[in-house]
């Protein structure tokens, strides 16, 4: 009797069929607080500070555009996630909005760009009847 | 025989995988995503004009101030060089005029809706004039020291009329108090002088 008993005992297993749902919970958590990830500079951008920023809003219909210079020291002008010329930009910004043309542009522009390069792509943005443009900027540390 | 027939489990089905497949999920939001919006100065931008067609904007000289930013970043109201943290404090004194100063923006008297007659200086013109070759830091920065003047005369108005800060108050009381206080700026890029060099 001893010896049978010893052969039917099996090592217990956990119990993991919860776990799925907790990890779905997460997932749900994620899916719902963050929105996608909007396309990054090609190299690293030294945006400007502000106090009291605004939020940008609708951040997945806003297109990008990243004004700065590379390592290499070379100017760049970036839409999204391709660098474009300046008559290049002009394309692409209609092929964006065919129909509707209220697409809202966000300008990550380094701090140390001069105007008149701003100013060129503000005036192919006018050009193309863009109503609202937002500037990326970081948030002072400690406003005073 | 009929105590093994009794023994027998009803097949499970082996879920172990289905949290791998919720981790890969999980994994590919946390990469693709980002929590938090990104901060940033909202402007509005005027449509093209054709230059031949529009009349030049009438606007009275007390009405206007003129900001300059030349290109090593230094800002000028006028032709008096002001420290660029004192910029705010000369725009918002601009806008709201309390003595009624005839050098500043005219007051008039407007019938708004829920606070009734008041006096506003909505004729106010504030133009910013850059140097193209000032840099973007300096220009953003003069840019956010516009939208705080305004922001803090809204913030102290809501605070008069309707008792509460302005991210509280009502779509309506906002409306009345950007209607108080219109932001107004024009922006001007300045060409070089010829024969001027660096």
């Amino acid at each position: 009797m001893f010896m049978r008993n010893k052969r039917n005992r099996q090592i217990p297993t956990l119990n993991t069929a919860s776990l799925p749902d907790l990890i779905f919970t997460m997932l749900f958590f994620f899916m719902l607080v963050t929105n996608m990830r909007e396309s990054t500079p090609q190299s690293p951008l030294d945006l400007p500070t502000g106090e009291h920023l605004d939020n940008t809003k609708d951040e997945s219909l806003v297109h990008y555009i990243y004004i700065g210079v590379t390592e290499d020291g070379v100017d760049f002008v970036q839409l999204d996630d391709q660098r474009v010329s300046l008559p290049e930009l002009e394309k692409r910004l209609s092929a964006l909005s065919p129909n509707a043309p209220q697409a809202t542009i966000a300008l990550g522009i380094d701090g140390k760009v001069e105007m008149n390069r701003v100013e060129h792509i503000k005036q192919v943005l006018r050009k193309k009847k863009i109503p609202v443009i937002y500037y990326l900027g970081t948030e002072k540390e400690n406003p005073d | 025989m009929f105590g093994r027939r009794i023994k027998r489990d009803v097949p499970e089905i082996n879920a172990t995988s289905t949290a791998d497949m919720a981790f890969m999920l999980l994994v590919f939001f946390l990469l693709a995503t980002s929590m938090g919006s990104r901060k940033s100065i909202r402007q509005e931008l005027a449509p093209p004009v054709d230059s031949t067609r529009v009349a030049p904007l009438q606007v009275k000289t007390r009405d206007l101030l003129i900001i300059r930013l030349d290109k090593d970043g230094q800002t000028y109201i006028g032709d008096e060089a002001v420290a660029a943290s004192d910029i705010k404090t000369r725009v918002k004194r601009f806008i709201e005029n309390p003595t009624n100063n005839p050098d500043m923006p005219e007051r008039h008297e407007r019938e708004l809706p829920l606070i009734g007659r008041t006096q506003v200086t909505d004729t106010h013109v504030i133009a910013l004039q850059y140097d193209s070759r000032t840099n973007y830091k300096a220009y953003f920065s003069i840019q956010n020291q516009l939208r705080e003047a305004y922001r803090e005369l809204r913030e102290a108005g809501t605070q008069i009329y309707f008792h509460c800060s302005f991210d509280d108050a009502s779509v309506e009381q906002q409306e009345v108090i950007r209607a108080c206080y219109p932001q107004r700026i024009s922006e001007t890029m300045l060409q070089p002088q010829k024969g001027e060099n660096e």
